[in-house]
């Protein structure tokens, strides 16, 4: 019983954290390459995760940790993908409980600025920005999942 | 059968005598009796088992096998012999109290089977086209014919219904709700019968040899049948034991296709199933025994089932028109756990670490109804029931386990003041039970209820109906729960052939144990309880038609419309971080249509039964369609040769959202099964094949494939 349960709730919360929705709004967005999406490549940092899921606050390190490493490949036209691996440990601050999560697959960047990751255990779909080394990513979908993720590129 | 019998306390409103057929009170009001033949009117060959009824009172008989039948006339005037059969026409005959002689009645046959009577719709027998609400039926000899071994098999093909990765769901009302909180509402001869943690379905648990007809109202309908109603309720009614001592023994055995490039394992996957089902009356006491035991390997990884069924059904006086009942169903199953696909190219195969995962369940139904007063004017039943499940989970992460048990009732009176009125009023209550290792704190629930309606008779051709219902629901230690269910509705028989109707009416669903008390740890989320739960509901308008456009053509069609208000899902726990609970989040909309059209193309050499239900919603938060609904969902069944060669398609559009994967392929559903069926040496012999083409699709549910192709080979001698 448990188990079915949780079909639902798992990618859902995965996909919440891998991407983001919204904020990133003390950053200015940087204007897409004219030649396709940016190049996203690198090792990344938490900084920051909103959302439904952390009960509508702003949470970072060290209630949240976490590192993420995208491998682009070269832009074809107007769209570029790659692969990307995560993972996340999080501590309830309430009661101490701690969630880890990891996940791996690839994603796909527009210029338009729209973002798609299709992981192992989760997908999402949103927005993306990049500001320097920061990236930001939104998620829309799943609506239940929608999420902001902030990352620093190290 | 039971039907038939049924009838005749529709036809009392102005009953003159009491029911039971033991009683002397019948012989108080009647001084002559009628007797007659029931013949085929194409062959002349007498017709055992049809049903004759005297209108307007409860005056009823059964015809004997050499079609004869003698039953008791009222004892002034004129009245009305009417005359139900099974794949036959209705008759009815004005008569004259005191005539002699003997009536030789003949009946047309049908070209095909539609609905005629449903006890569901208004917890009275009543004719289909005299409902104000949209009522399908599939008879018992349907499900022969499509040689279901479990109801879910047959169920997609009636009118109104679609199946989500083998969940109901009713005109839309449900997407997939991942086996908790059904907003259908399954009753067995009127008992409820969900489970009562996850107040799920188990289809397995019900019976299929001695069913006579499967009744499905569609849209709320909580009014009459409380929680759960909210997308519809289906009533599975089972026949009588018959007169004569009669033993069915059915067998089969089947084989699964796994494509080659999907290919998991060198064993042949294959399926086999025994059953024994034993009817007799000894004196006045009637009783069905069925055994069966099922093996499966099923079509995928780690799909294994094994399944034990048990049924006793007991009915004394076997021959009353309302005689008491009970039944006893067991279902022992130990059935491998299929999670999720391993990947898109290996769609059949599971995580290695997942192999061998099972679980144990056992459930347990006992019901009874029993009439113990019963007058020309007044009918009292009362309906108990116990439904005990226990499930223990045996997977290499948890070992999970749940037991509940149900105790309920539900008493109801009707009242038959004059032709213009009949009143039905009842409470209904019911406690459940539960013990778990994942349910915090463990909860008990209570549910009570209290509900009135009034039929009302403006006109030989106009009929109206209003009702009320008010239901609590209270769960140890959360917040309780009152909803309040009003309906209208109406009827107006145009003519012999066309019946329109309206409806407004409200249903509601409280939330299921699983949902509400949840309390675990998985895959590093913790999912807490929801004190503050409350019930989902919704409201639904409908218009809608029946038409018998002529002897070869019929077809009903509904316009519906409702709005649904706090449906339940999983959602994260507001000021909390990465913890998640079921939650009251959505508002909804789902309007649509749904049709059936029969049509006997070739009389008797070809017909067609087509099904198609067009669904329109909307999540009010997102402005999306519901996830995993499709717009179009086309069944259509064409027969040969009286059902010899049938061939069955599915359609449904691709699913236009769904909650977990967006981003994985999703595509329209295409599927074509085929029968065959023979008679050899009184033995009725079928071969199925389902999936016919091989189509490999995604079973609504992400990541859950559907069946390969499989073949089925079904041995029923009947002695």
């Amino acid at each position: 019983m448990k188990k079915h349960l949780l079909r639902l709730c798992v990618p859902l919360v995965v996909a919440a954290l891998v991407a983001g929705c919204g904020g990133g709004d003390t950053m200015d967005p940087e204007p897409p390459a004219p030649a396709g999406p940016p190049d996203v490549s690198g090792t990344y940092s938490l900084v920051s995760l909103s959302g439904a899921i952390t009960g509508g606050a702003t949470i970072g390190p060290p209630i949240a940790v976490g590192t993420a490493m995208l491998s682009q490949n070269p832009a074809s036209g107007e769209t570029a993908t790659g692969t990307m691996s995560m993972s996340l440990t999080v501590t309830n601050p309430l009661n101490g409980e701690v969630t880890e999560i990891a996940d791996q697959g690839t994603f796909t960047l527009r210029t338009d600025g729209s973002w798609e990751f299709a992981g192992q255990a989760q997908q999402n779909i949103g927005t993306y920005t990049l500001a320097g080394n920061v990236l930001s990513v939104i998620v829309t979908e799943p609506p239940a999942a929608a999420a902001t993720t902030v990352w620093q590129r190290q | 059968m039971y039907l038939r019998a049924a009838l005749a306390s529709f036809y009392a409103r102005a009953a003159l005598a009491t029911f039971n057929a033991r009683a002397p009170l019948a012989a108080q009001a009647q001084d002559a009796i009628v007797r007659g033949r029931v013949l085929d009117a194409e062959t002349g060959a007498p017709l055992a088992g049809a049903t004759v009824l005297i209108r307007d009172t409860p005056l009823s008989a059964t015809t004997r096998p050499d079609g004869g039948f003698g039953i008791a006339s009222p004892a002034n005037g004129t009245f009305t012999l009417v005359v139900v059969a099974d794949g036959f026409r209705v008759a009815e005959r004005e008569l004259q109290t005191g005539r002699s002689g003997e009536l030789s009645i003949l009946l047309e046959r049908r070209l095909f089977d539609v609905p005629e009577l449903t006890v569901t719709a208004s917890r009275s027998a009543v004719r289909t086209g005299e409902a104000p609400v949209s009522v399908a039926v599939m008879s018992g000899d349907e499900l022969g014919n499509r040689d279901a071994v479990t109801l879910d098999e047959a169920l997609p093909f009636a009118q109104g219904v679609i199946f989500n990765s083998g969940q109901m769901d009713i005109r839309g009302a449900t997407g997939l709700a991942r086996g908790v909180g059904s907003r259908v509402l399954m009753l067995l001869d009127g008992h409820r019968v969900l489970s009562g943690v996850g107040a799920s379905i188990d289809f397995s648990g019900l019976p299929v040899l001695d069913v006579d007809q499967i009744e499905i109202v569609k849209g709320p309908h909580s009014t009459l049948w409380g929680t759960n109603a909210l997308g519809g309720v289906v009533n599975v009614i089972t026949k009588r034991p018959p007169a004569e001592p009669e033993t069915i023994v059915r067998g089969y055995v089947g084989l699964f296709d796994t494509p080659a490039r999907h290919s998991f394992t060198d064993e042949r996957l294959s399926r086999e199933g025994l059953a024994l089902q034993h009817s007799r009356r000894i004196g006045d006491v009637g009783t069905t025994l069925y055994l069966a035991r099922e093996e499966s390997d099923g079509f995928r990884q780690n799909g294994a089932l094994e399944r034990w069924r048990m049924r006793l059904k007991t009915v004394f006086p076997a021959e009353s028109a309302n005689p008491w009942e009970i039944f006893v169903n067991w279902t022992g199953k130990e059935e491998e756990e299929f999670f999720t696909w391993l990947s898109p190219d290996r769609p059949l195969e599971v995580d290695p670490a997942e192999l061998g995962d099972w679980i144990r369940s056992d459930d347990l139904v006992f019901g009874m109804t029993a009439n113990p007063i019963v007058t020309p004017k007044h009918r009292v039943q009362v309906r108990p029931h116990i439904y005990h499940a226990r499930n223990q989970n045996h997977f290499h992460d948890n070992e999970d386990f749940h037991r509940s048990t149900r105790l309920g009732t539900d008493v109801q009176w009707s009242l038959f003041p004059n032709r213009s009125h009949a009143l039905t009023i009842g409470a209904e209550g019911a406690f459940t039970g539960v013990t778990s290792n994942f349910l915090e704190p463990s909860p008990d629930v209570t549910d009570l209820a209290l509900f009135a309606q009034d039929e009302i008779t403006f006109s030989d051709r106009v009929r109206g109906s209003v009702g009320l219902r008010l239901d609590y629901h209270n769960a140890s230690a959360a917040k309780e729960d009152r909803f309040l269910n009003p309906k209208l509705g109406i009827v107006y028989e145009a003519s012999d052939r066309l019946s329109l109707r309206g409806s407004l009416s409200r249903g509601y669903r409280a939330p299921s144990v699983s949902e509400q008390f949840t309390s675990t740890t998985q895959f590093g989320f913790r999912v807490i309880p929801n004190l503050e739960l409350r019930g989902e509901s919704a409201w639904a308008r409908e218009v809608g038609a029946t038409v018998h456009v002529s002897d070869r053509v019929w077809l009903d069609a509904g316009l519906f419309w409702s709005d649904y208000t706090d449906l339940i899902e999983p959602s994260p726990a507001p000021n909390n971080v990465f913890v998640f609970q079921f939650r009251n989040v959505a508002e909804a909309m789902v309007r649509g249509v749904d049709a059936g059209l029969r049509i006997g193309v070739i009389p008797t050499r070809l017909d067609l039964n087509a099904n198609y239900t067009f669904l329109d919603t909307r999540d009010d938060r997102t402005g999306r369609s519901l996830p995993y609904r499709s717009r179009h969902n086309f069944t259509a069944t064409a027969s040969g040769l009286r059902g010899m060669v049938a061939v069955d398609f599915r359609h449904r559009s691709r699913v236009e959202q769904v909650l977990a994967f967006p981003l994985d392929e999703r595509s329209a559903i295409n599927l074509v099964d085929l029968r065959v069926r023979t008679r050899i040496l009184g033995t009725r012999v079928q071969a199925k094949i389902e999936n016919l083409f091989q189509k490999t699709y995604v079973d609504v549910q992400e990541r859950s494939p559907g069946p390969t192709r499989s073949f089925r080979l079904t041995v029923t001698p009947r002695f």
